[in-house]
């Protein structure tokens, strides 16, 4: 079969749900080049990015009957990626501060709105991104990355990383200001 | 070789295989039994510990001032609370794989956790089960847990005594235990009373007091559990 801009991510999943192997070529098609980008941007280098997006691929076949067509598929895919990347940087304890307990997870946040960035702020933000992604905490490094390189919602954002809307605003907002601050002590 | 023909590769030679349907059904059907099993031990535990508290009498305890919150703090089954506590950790983590689990900050749905344990319990409470599971277990008639049914029965420091009034007496009362046991209870000037209070026979109470060598309690409070309309002051 062949990618035809008419279908969906979501009909194509469903395809490969129904026992269309080919189908999933086209995911493996659409989404490499995009995890690929997701998994360098965050922890890895090539060669290792590489064997991880094999795993990711893998898992996202074996596991694409639990994908609810009703839903997006890229919250699903992103969310296999962020497991497995987050499992091999556990194995090699490169990046200690990646944990699973966060205050920002326990309470509300009056900060969750959804901020529409103007054009110039979010060039400007993504360039920052760029730039010193680095040196940020990797807990607002992985908002900041699917909002503004991946294009994803405060929603999905919560869908990949399991946390409340609320915590995805409050991580943007803390994540943006802790980016001026590197680049305001760069210069 | 490219990404796309070795992850292929593997599918079409069977090295990795698509999981039915079912056994994410089942996977999720599990996830659910566990975390409604865990809500409903919280709800009894939860449950069995307040009425225990309230039957040993150590619930009334901070009705007597600070030497009243200091018992009851000491007095507290810690061992039950931290039993929940883990439970109430587990269902958490097990909300957290679903949706509406994780959408919300963490302390709602501990929130609303609490919420349905106590809406429960005061259902319970409402009837008389709990108090003829609770008089099943102290006599070790429940199985497995009735063994430790009677450690919950009476408090652990011997400071907090509830019964009913038996006699009054000149400066205090008799006053018979849930069991049957009787003691002499001796009220003073110093005693914390509630000012409407007059020992009458048949009414129940609450004393806060360690007892003497001869056996007789010296009462630092007394308390009226439920108002009495037909005891008599004989």
């Amino acid at each position: 079969m062949s990618d035809t801009p008419e279908r969906s991510d979501e009909e194509v999943a469903i395809l490969v749900q129904e026992g269309d192997r080919e189908a999933f070529r086209i995911i493996v098609e659409r989404y490499e080049p995009k995890l690929r980008r997701y998994a360098e941007r965050f922890f890895f280098d090539r060669d290792r990015a590489n064997d991880l997006l094999q795993d990711v691929f893998i898992k996202s076949y074996v596991n694409i009957k639990s994908f609810d067509a009703r839903r997006r598929f890229s919250p699903w895919i992103y969310r296999i990626a962020h497991n497995e990347f987050v499992n091999a940087i556990k194995k090699t304890k490169r990046e200690a501060s990646v944990s699973i307990f966060d205050f920002d997870l326990l309470f509300p946040h009056p900060v969750a709105k959804e901020t529409a960035d103007g054009d110039v702020e979010r060039k400007e933000i993504k360039s920052l991104v760029e730039k010193s992604l680095g040196a940020l905490d990797p807990k607002y490094r992985e908002p900041l990355v699917l909002y503004y390189f991946e294009e994803m919602d405060y929603k999905e954002i919560a869908d990949v990383l399991r946390v409340p809307v609320s915590t995805v605003g409050i991580r943007l907002q803390r994540g943006k200001a802790a980016l001026r601050k590197i680049v305001g002590n760069k210069q | 070789m490219a990404i796309e023909e070795e992850v292929l590769g593997k599918i079409t030679r069977g090295e990795a295989k698509m999981r039915p349907k079912a056994y994410f059904a089942l996977r999720t059907a599990t996830g659910i039994l566990i975390g409604v099993i865990v809500l409903l031990l919280m709800i009894y535990l939860a449950g069995f510990a307040v009425f225990a508290l309230r039957e040993s009498g150590v619930w009334y305890e901070p009705e007597f001032g600070l030497a009243g919150w200091s018992a009851f703090f000491t007095s507290l089954p810690w061992a039950l609370i931290g039993l929940v506590a883990i439970l109430l950790a587990t269902l958490a983590a097990i909300m957290h794989r679903y949706p509406w689990g994780y959408r919300w900050p963490i302390v709602y749905s501990l929130l609303g956790a609490l919420c349905l344990i106590a809406a429960a319990n005061l259902l319970i409470i409402g009837t008389s089960l709990r108090r003829e599971v609770f008089s099943e277990g102290v006599h070790q008639r429940v199985p497995v847990v009735g063994a430790y049914y009677p450690g919950f029965a009476v408090p652990e420091e011997d400071d907090i005594h509830r019964g009913f009034v038996q006699a009054p007496l000149p400066g205090g009362f008799v006053l018979m235990d849930l069991y049957g046991a009787t003691s002499a209870i001796e009220v003073s000037t110093a005693t914390f009373l509630e000012p409407s209070f007059a020992p009458r026979s048949g009414e129940e109470v609450v004393v806060f007091g360690d007892r003497n060598g001869s056996g007789t309690i010296r009462a630092i409070g007394v308390g009226e559990i439920s108002p009495c309309t037909g005891c008599s002051n004989q």
